[in-house]
């Protein structure tokens, strides 16, 4: 019941240079090649050091417009050509600009109900796993999920 | 009872009421890059810096972050030494109204509210959030455009771009360098200015934000302007109305638009979201307020 059981080892990254449109990209091949959605991915420098995490809820926050509570009062909005030129604001911004940087690990050997107290406390989804500074894994909620309801199951 | 004698619009609203909660307050020792990543994540132009007692100290805007572009600083360099301070901070409960004409006398766009005598810092009052406040309260105007019916609302006066805009446009060429870009913007005290080819037709916009961001990037100042511009331009034509330039903006996330001509190609003006802060005189009978934003 250590992290390193339910960890999943084919991880995908991202550069912190890359600009937010191709990661946008490279979430939906990543997603492709995993045959599951990706919802965020870790941001690796060129010496493969783990330097953020990036999710769509980083971006999505990105896109929003900043005064949408005045927006949300309207029941006629507007819909379609308002919103051209709402994405152009992502032209100049890379994926370290809206990056997390403080980052919560954990180790390979870190128990799994630890690592359930942290998602759950942390309002996490994802933990990379690291082992004397290199990342081996990622352990997702929903495998967290998955394993302890089959273990259930199974008794 | 209150009496008041100029009724407009605002009129005993307090700051209280108008202010956004939620600002973004770092340490003295913070470095630039880290600001600039919190500015360009929370979407916010201006961030309180602490000292160690945890009391406003000063003030970074993306203005001084610029500054520190063009004066060659790394980006490492702490806040503490390119903030402004002190921190101008207005009462809470005092009339917005008054609050604003400190606002134009100190030319700020911003205001920290809270408790001056204590240096608390409670909120942020930006000339936005009043043009959000008319806005919501024009809205629901019954003398408004969107309640009147049959003739009288076809006879009703609406403000259009090309009757509020600024005419004067300054734009810089696409071949210009960003020191040059910085140069004007400074002095000319702007947030965004337009980008041209050699025929004047406009290519892009440079704001601070890209600037800040170029910056952080490692990008050099003596880059030509069109390697960091945003295309294409956000622009309307002339005959658009005004409610409809403000909506834009608001849903879009930017503080200019620029109005074309009618075969929309050049620029001929630009309208800016503080500007429609002006908006504000005028009583519900006569509102200018209603006619500029339905």
């Amino acid at each position: 019941m250590l992290a390193r059981n339910v960890m999943d080892k084919n991880f995908h990254s991202l550069g912190p240079g890359l600009s937010i449109t191709d990661a946008v990209k490279m979430f939906k091949s990543a997603g492709i090649a995993e045959n599951k959605k990706i919802f965020g991915m870790m941001v690796m420098d060129s010496k493969d050091r783990l330097v953020g995490m990036i999710s769509m809820y980083d971006i999505l926050l990105f896109i929003q417009p900043k005064h949408i509570r005045i927006l949300g009062e309207m029941e006629d909005l507007p819909a379609e050509p308002l919103f051209e030129g709402i994405l152009n604001r992502v032209n100049n911004v890379r994926v370290e600009d809206l990056m997390t940087t403080d980052l919560i690990i954990v180790g390979p050997d870190t128990h799994l109900i630890m690592v359930m107290d942290i998602m759950i406390q942390k309002h996490i989804r994802r933990l990379p796993v690291v082992e004397n500074n290199k990342v081996i894994g990622i352990v997702y909620r929903s495998d967290l999920f998955y394993h302890f309801m089959e273990t259930m199951v199974d008794q | 009872m209150p009496i008041f004698k100029d009724r407009s619009v605002l009129t005993g609203i307090t700051v209280r009421q108008a202010m956004q909660r939620a600002f973004i307050r770092m340490p003295l020792a913070a470095p630039i890059f880290l600001c600039v990543r919190q500015m360009i994540k929370s979407k916010v132009d201006i961030v309180l810096v602490d000292n160690d007692q945890g009391e406003p100290e000063g003030v970074v805007s993306k203005t001084d972050i610029m500054g520190a572009f063009y004066a060659g600083l790394p980006q490492e360099t702490c806040l503490g030494d390119i903030m402004m301070g002190p921190v101008q901070i207005c009462w809470t409960d005092e009339p917005i109204e008054q609050t604003l004409d400190a606002m134009k006398q100190s030319c700020i766009h911003q205001i920290y509210a809270g408790v001056p005598s204590e240096r608390k810092v409670l909120g942020i009052l930006s000339y936005i959030d009043i043009v959000g406040l008319l806005y919501r309260y024009c809205r629901q105007c019954r003398k408004s455009h969107r309640y009147a019916r049959g003739p009288e609302k076809e006879n009703l006066p609406r403000l259009r771009a090309k009757e509020v805009m600024t005419t004067q446009v300054m734009v810089c060429k696409k071949t210009d360098t960003l020191y040059q870009v910085m140069d004007i913007l400074s002095i000319r005290k702007l947030k965004a200015i337009p980008i041209v080819d050699e025929a004047g037709l406009p290519l892009g916009i440079i704001s601070k934000t890209d600037l800040v961001l170029a910056f952080v990037h490692g990008i050099s100042p003596d880059s030509p302007a069109e390697d960091i511009m945003n295309s294409p331009v956000a622009s309307c034509g002339p005959d658009v109305l005004l409610s409809h330039v403000i909506l834009k903006m608001f849903v879009t996330d930017i503080q200019h638009l620029f109005v074309l001509d009618s075969y929309l190609e050049r620029i001929q003006g630009v309208v800016s979201l503080s500007d429609a802060a002006r908006f504000r005189s005028g009583t519900c009978r006569a509102c200018n307020a209603s006619r500029a934003f339905d």
